[in-house]
């Protein structure tokens, strides 16, 4: 199901008053000139989605992915080990498990290389192909943030689709979004509050 | 014609006003012109500086303006033009009042996930931030039901929650103007201030409002909002991109609702509660796109639209994971 890539030409077309394709009833995008479209994907430091007919979706990037794990994590080095602690918690102290019961670094993380991903769907998953390590055990999920119920939109309605990867609203260690104060809801007159 | 009446203004008197042939409208305009004139020129010191005869002669062409709709480009360039010069007389705040039509080819529409939506109300406060509602009164376009289990509808959801969300066992539903297909406000309204958009949006001519709130009681959503008082808005919380239709300045007495952000819309940016919204609960999209998002969910998931019995056709689904 490789889907349609949106023709630049046709917008053009519209402006010099041709009528329109009989099989495109709908308008073609406004920002869809390829300087707007190498823009708004550069800004966003977006790639696109590395599925069979998902091409033109774009995945944003995150700052995650400027982390230098090499640092530390190197082919051959045996990493640091504190025998008394859980496995990873004695270096990533601050990386709190809550994720299907019984994970470890390692159910997600490759030993030699942290940057790549155990994934069933494909094999070099990345942090920045976070959906495809994701989308392994999460199957429904996945299938709804390609088609657009699920997951943010970071451009506008109308052209290229950039979305965000799962890693921008769910911590993958814990990712249960936590619970949050709404923001207030005023009274409906300042007076009605007084006389209450 | 009428910029020729308004330029003869100064000198005309009534009986050239009454035999000149035009239409009434025009005559009557350019009758209360000249009174207007003689009455500044013997009260010449309430009406000092040039600003504020500026202002005065805006807001009388303002009174006596055509219907939106019937406008020709020209005349719409410069109504546009004349409330920028207004608001700038009025607030010192530059604002950019856009015009644009609808878009052949496009039809909004908007979905809602209740299982993904936190309640955190970030969607209400971006809204009243990018649509120049009154911060006096607060008004709102948007309102959230916490809801439990079936209620059959939001009247037994509760809209004024102040505690940590989402709440174990319930859910959170965001109701606003439903854009109808089959509106019942646009037919209600007398003097046809409201009316549905080619591309779906149903809007409202502020300087055509008579305010006599029939739309209000005819919308089954509860979608409309009057503004019982001048609204206020501080100079610098105005945001100064505007259009017409959408969200710039009210005055008191008019209906005003939610334009599905039109002054964002139209321009390929998707609504302020859609930006807003922390969870990605809400989608806006072109229904006639057959690639869009909002058509997917459609076609794939389970929705649902309040009232449907009604025959409104709302284009607002609900959906659920």
């Amino acid at each position: 199901m490789l889907k349609k890539l949106f023709i630049t030409g046709s917008t053009a077309l519209m402006l010099i008053g041709c009528s329109q394709e009989p099989e495109h009833t709908y308008s073609e995008p406004l920002n869809q000139s390829d300087s707007v479209r190498q823009e708004l994907i550069s800004d966003h430091r977006a790639q696109p989605v590395a599925m069979l007919g998902y091409e033109h979706v774009y995945v944003a990037g995150s700052e995650i992915e400027r982390k230098d794990c090499a640092r530390c994590h190197q082919p051959g080095v045996e990493p640091y080990r504190d025998a008394s602690m859980p496995l990873g918690q004695d270096a990533h102290w601050d990386v709190v498990i809550h994720h299907a019961g019984s994970m470890d670094c390692f159910s997600c993380h490759k030993q030699e290389d942290p940057r790549r991903l155990v994934s069933v769907i494909d094999q070099d998953a990345t942090l920045e192909t976070a959906y495809l390590h994701c989308g392994s055990c999460h199957k429904n999920e996945l299938q709804s943030w390609l088609g657009g119920a699920h997951g943010k939109r970071v451009t506008g309605w109308d052209g290229v689709r950039i979305i965000e990867n799962c890693t921008a609203c769910h911590n993958p260690h814990a990712p249960a979004r936590e619970k949050v104060i709404p923001v207030a809801q005023p009274t409906v007159t300042p007076d009605r509050a007084k006389r209450n | 014609m009428k910029e020729g009446l308004e330029k003869n203004t100064e000198s005309c008197c009534a009986d050239m006003v009454l035999k000149k042939k035009g239409s009434r409208r025009g005559a009557l305009a350019a009758l209360l012109g000249g009174a207007a004139t003689a009455a500044a020129s013997t009260a010449g010191a309430a009406l000092a500086t040039e600003e504020e005869r500026e202002l005065k002669r805006i807001k009388r062409n303002e009174f006596f303006q055509k219907y939106y709709r019937a406008m020709t480009e020209e005349e719409r360039a410069a109504t546009v033009a004349r409330f920028e010069r207004k608001t700038k007389l009025e607030t010192g705040m530059d604002v950019q009042i856009d015009s644009t039509s609808a878009r052949p080819g496009v039809l909004f529409g908007y979905a809602f996930n209740i299982s993904k939506c936190e309640g955190s109300r970030e969607c209400v406060a971006a809204c009243v931030q990018e649509n120049n509602q009154d911060r006096t009164s607060n008004m709102q376009y948007i309102k959230l039901f916490e809801m439990e289990g079936d209620m059959g509808s939001v009247h037994g959801g509760d809209s004024e929650y102040s505690h940590e969300t989402p709440v174990d066992g319930k859910y959170y539903l965001g109701t606003q103007c439903f854009h109808c297909e089959n509106p019942p406000c646009t037919k209600a309204c007398p003097t046809g201030a409201t009316w549905k958009e080619a591309d779906g949006i149903v809007v409202v001519d502020y300087n055509w409002c008579i305010g006599c709130r029939y739309c209000e009681a005819a919308c089954p959503y509860f979608a409309r909002r009057f503004n019982w008082k001048e609204p206020e808005v501080p100079a610098e919380e105005i945001n100064p991109n505007q259009h017409y239709l959408g969200n710039r300045m009210r005055t008191k007495g008019v209906m005003e609702k939610c334009t599905f952000c039109i002054q964002r819309t139209r321009k390929g940016l998707s609504p302020a509660c859609v930006e807003a919204c922390p969870t990605g609960a809400r989608v806006f999209g072109n229904l006639l796109d057959p690639d869009s998002e909002i058509r997917w969910i459609l076609a794939h998931k389970k929705v649902f639209r309040l009232k449907e019995d009604l025959g409104a056709e709302p284009k607002f689904w609900y959906y659920a994971d």
